[in-house]
């Protein structure tokens, strides 16, 4: 397994909005594909990993993506700098996938109409360890709305403050917390497993 | 600050990212509610399983440059060929006829979506040549002479894709516009009317040979109408109050015939 560290670049990266990727916009800006590549090479992993887990359709993330960047290309020029490179791709990757998303109704489901709800009287002796459970969440996690799940996301994906991704999706910060808040609520049923699992594991913090 | 409050900020405790001063509350709270660190602890493993990429998840494919930079010349193409019909001005293109340098052939055929200029490629950087391998340059130089000038105009007004119907439409418009244009120049005939008595007295008629003349009063109509007659002669006005005709003869030779007739008691020329 790989990590949002490992191949695909860090958090770090990603949340700050240097000087380097402004930089580079502006030379994408005066058509200068070498800045484009650059670009390129630290988001579009980033950029695949936010879509694909948003819509579940690789084929149809494989050409967001590229419509991502090539919209960064035309629009390199209208970059203002009130907020960061990163918010600014990002915000852009959300907007493609969420007119996408508008063709993939079946795929967003709530909790409660998943064809394979999560059990949480299920008996814990059934979760063997901390990767059943993590593939439990993840199966979860899928059928989070949009909304809290591209909260999720920005937030332990991308690494993202609420004040970047209240920038991003373009809403007040307290309704990202609030999303985040009821995200968890919704996930509650196998994070409480873990909860014993860890204290079983004597992992808690 | 409330326990909700603190709760709704675990999640970016647990990712590194909340202010300094949020972070101090939040640690503070903490400590006072050991019973939280359990949420922390399921936000924690949250960030762990999202921030996890699985061996069964889809990767970005390695191609993906490649046809990035397809689509950016596809881009450039079209605005290309968009400002060169919009100015209808030469300019020298280049035209990518080679499989690119990461095997995707390119085309210069594209959708325009904003104003980008070919001008604006890249001086420094990779160049479109260096990407694409061979290049071919058609240059479209301006054509000399009407012809040439009728090549920009009809590439101006994009004549080539405009639809039949609306081809004739816009001709029999044209045409229109030319007849009317010319009928508003051409020079028109002013209508007026003669007056042949009275203070208006026509113009035309005052400036040819008239004479005043007194007629024995005994003289019938027909009789002063055969003398008229006799010498080519017309009534342009009176009789007035005195009796008297202004008549115009057209021959100036008749005066003295028509001074000698007996019915005549007056005639005097009229000075212009």
């Amino acid at each position: 397994m790989e990590t949002a560290s490992g191949s695909e670049p860090t958090n770090t990266e990603a949340i700050t909005p240097d000087a380097e990727e402004r930089q580079w916009l502006m030379q994408i800006a005066n058509k200068d594909r070498t800045a484009l590549k650059l670009l390129y090479d630290r988001y579009a992993a980033r950029v695949f990993r936010f879509i694909v887990r948003m819509l579940n359709d690789e084929a149809r993330a494989q050409e967001l993506v590229n419509d991502v960047m090539l919209e960064i290309w035309k629009s390199a020029e209208r970059f203002e700098g009130r907020s960061a490179v990163s918010s600014w791709i990002l915000g852009i990757a959300r907007f493609r996938t969420l007119n996408a998303l508008r063709g993939h109704k079946p795929e967003i489901q709530g909790l409660e109409q998943s064809p394979e709800p999560v059990d949480p009287t299920a008996d814990s002796s059934h979760i063997k360890g901390r990767e059943q459970l993590q593939a439990l969440l993840r199966q979860a996690l899928q059928r989070l709305s949009p909304e809290h799940r591209e909260v999720v996301e920005l937030t332990f994906f991308h690494g993202c403050s609420y004040s970047e991704i209240a920038a991003i999706v373009d809403c007040p910060e307290n309704t990202v917390k609030t999303r985040m808040y009821h995200a968890r609520n919704r996930l509650r049923p196998i994070l409480e497993r873990l909860g014993i699992t860890a204290l079983d594991a004597g992992e808690m913090p | 600050m409330n326990a909700k409050q603190m709760e709704q900020r675990l999640a970016w405790y647990a990712n590194g990212t909340l202010p300094e001063a949020e972070r101090a509350e939040v640690d503070a709270w903490l400590v006072e509610h050991p019973e939280a660190r359990l949420q922390l602890a399921e936000y924690s493993f949250l960030q762990h399983t999202v921030s996890e990429v699985t061996a069964d998840e889809p990767q970005l494919a390695t191609t993906g440059f490649d046809e990035l930079l397809a689509q950016v010349d596809q881009f450039e193409a079209a605005q290309s060929a968009q400002q060169t019909t919009a100015h209808a001005v030469p300019v020298e293109t280049t035209t990518n006829v080679a499989d690119g340098m990461f095997g995707q052939r390119l085309s210069e055929n594209g959708l325009p979506e904003n104003g980008l200029s070919e001008n604006n490629l890249p001086e420094n950087g990779i160049s479109e040549r260096e990407l694409s391998g061979e290049t071919v340059k058609e240059s479209t130089a301006a054509q000399s002479g009407l012809t040439g000038f009728l090549n920009r105009i009809t590439n101006w007004v994009a004549w080539q894709t405009t639809p039949g119907f609306a081809r004739v439409a816009v001709v029999a418009q044209f045409a229109l516009v030319a007849v009317l244009g010319t009928a508003l120049f051409l020079p028109q005939q002013e209508q007026s009317y003669d007056v042949l008595s009275g203070p208006g007295a026509s113009t035309t008629a005052t400036a040819a040979l008239q004479l005043d003349i007194g007629l024995n009063p005994a003289l019938t109509m027909e009789a002063f109408q055969a003398l008229l007659h006799k010498h080519q002669a017309e009534v342009v006005s009176g009789p007035n109050s005195l009796g008297i005709y202004r008549i115009q003869l057209q021959d100036e030779t008749r005066i003295a015939s028509l001074r000698a007739h007996s019915a005549v008691l007056y005639l005097q020329r009229v000075q212009p």
